[in-house]
């Protein structure tokens, strides 16, 4: 399987490649999916979620991708009424955020290593923590 | 022995048509993968990985597939069949028992409690926000000798992760029933 493409992130002010998918975890919970189409192999899911942190909170901001019948997916085409933003209230767990060098290049989903990861820990949509994972073995994880 | 030089032609055929489909579908990737795959692979090629990817494992893998052909097409015929069904179930393969339970409940505590506030009106102010269709057609499968109680399933996972799984499950006469789920959260078995 070919490489990802990651989701967005801005957080603090920065952009971020994103290799976690929250918006599969409202699939999984039953939330109305649509029927995208995989329209590269480094984009099996079908779509690209853009996402922003807010006060804490995890937002949904933007949607990408193609249906089935070939229309564009926006945010609404899954949230309804929601044409802007869409508070990640189900969403509870890690989402990494590779940074700085790529170490080790895999071709398959996000397998790849970069010299960091930044894991930000989420419950039911809320920040409640995070640490910087160092890749390279002579440096230590720190806490964000 | 013509009959093995046909089955081995057809095999180079079929790797070959899966394969240019591939890279015709590849033709569709964003300008910013192309650069990310080719700047990876320029690092590549020096190190002993690369050689063994590709001057080993390659060859031999495509050995291997076209002896074995068939079970590919199969594969690949069985995955655009099942395309045409639609998304699975969403509510997985969660399995309830008896000490999984927490607490009874009813339809207005559990409302109240999953109520989700936002600042920003980016939820709509539901029981369960973007989940609550999820939840009317949860309460659509309860009766009134229905009990409703939350649950938490810890299983055990590969590579020593547990798995924790909550939400709220319909037991009517003692027998688990449909269930809605809260979310998963994964941690290292200590």
């Amino acid at each position: 399987m070919t490489a990802q493409f990651a989701e967005r992130l801005l957080y603090q002010g920065e952009n971020y490649a994103m290799c976690t998918n929250p918006l599969t975890d409202y699939f999984e919970l039953g939330g109305d999916q649509p029927r995208f189409v995989a329209t590269s192999t480094a984009l099996w899911r079908g779509y690209i979620g853009s996402w922003e942190i807010v006060d804490k909170r995890l937002y949904l901001v933007a949607l990408e991708g193609v249906l089935q019948g070939g229309a564009s997916a926006t945010l609404e085409t899954v949230f309804p009424g929601f044409p802007d933003r869409v508070f990640a209230h189900w969403y509870s767990g890690t989402v990494r955020l590779p940074r700085g060098e790529l170490l080790n290049y895999v071709h398959g989903g996000y397998a790849s290593t970069f010299e960091m990861d930044i894991l930000l820990d989420f419950e039911r949509g809320i920040l409640t923590g995070g640490t910087v994972r160092h890749n390279k073995p002579s440096h230590a994880n720190s806490i964000v | 022995m013509n009959y093995l030089y046909t089955y081995l032609v057809l095999g180079v055929l079929v790797i070959s048509t899966i394969q240019l489909r591939l890279l015709y579908k590849r033709r569709g990737d964003h300008a910013e993968q192309r650069d990310f795959t080719a700047a990876s692979r320029t690092k590549n090629w020096r190190n002993s990985d690369w050689v063994i990817d590709h001057l080993f494992i390659l060859p031999v893998a495509c050995v291997v597939a076209i002896c074995i052909w068939p079970i590919g097409l199969f594969w690949k015929l069985s995955k655009w069949f099942d395309r045409e069904e639609g998304p699975s179930n969403p509510e997985g393969s969660v399995v309830i028992r008896p000490g999984d339970l927490i607490e009874r409940l009813n339809i207005g505590e559990i409302e109240a409690r999953e109520m989700v506030a936002d600042p920003l009106k980016a939820v709509p102010e539901l029981p369960f926000g973007h989940l609550h269709p999820v939840w009317k057609r949860f309460l659509q499968d309860c009766t009134d000798h229905t009990e409703i109680w939350s649950f938490n399933v810890r299983s055990k996972q590969i590579y020593g992760r547990i798995e924790q799984t909550s939400g709220y499950v319909a037991v009517t006469n003692g027998e688990m029933g449909t269930h809605i789920l809260l979310g998963k959260k994964w941690r290292v078995e200590d």
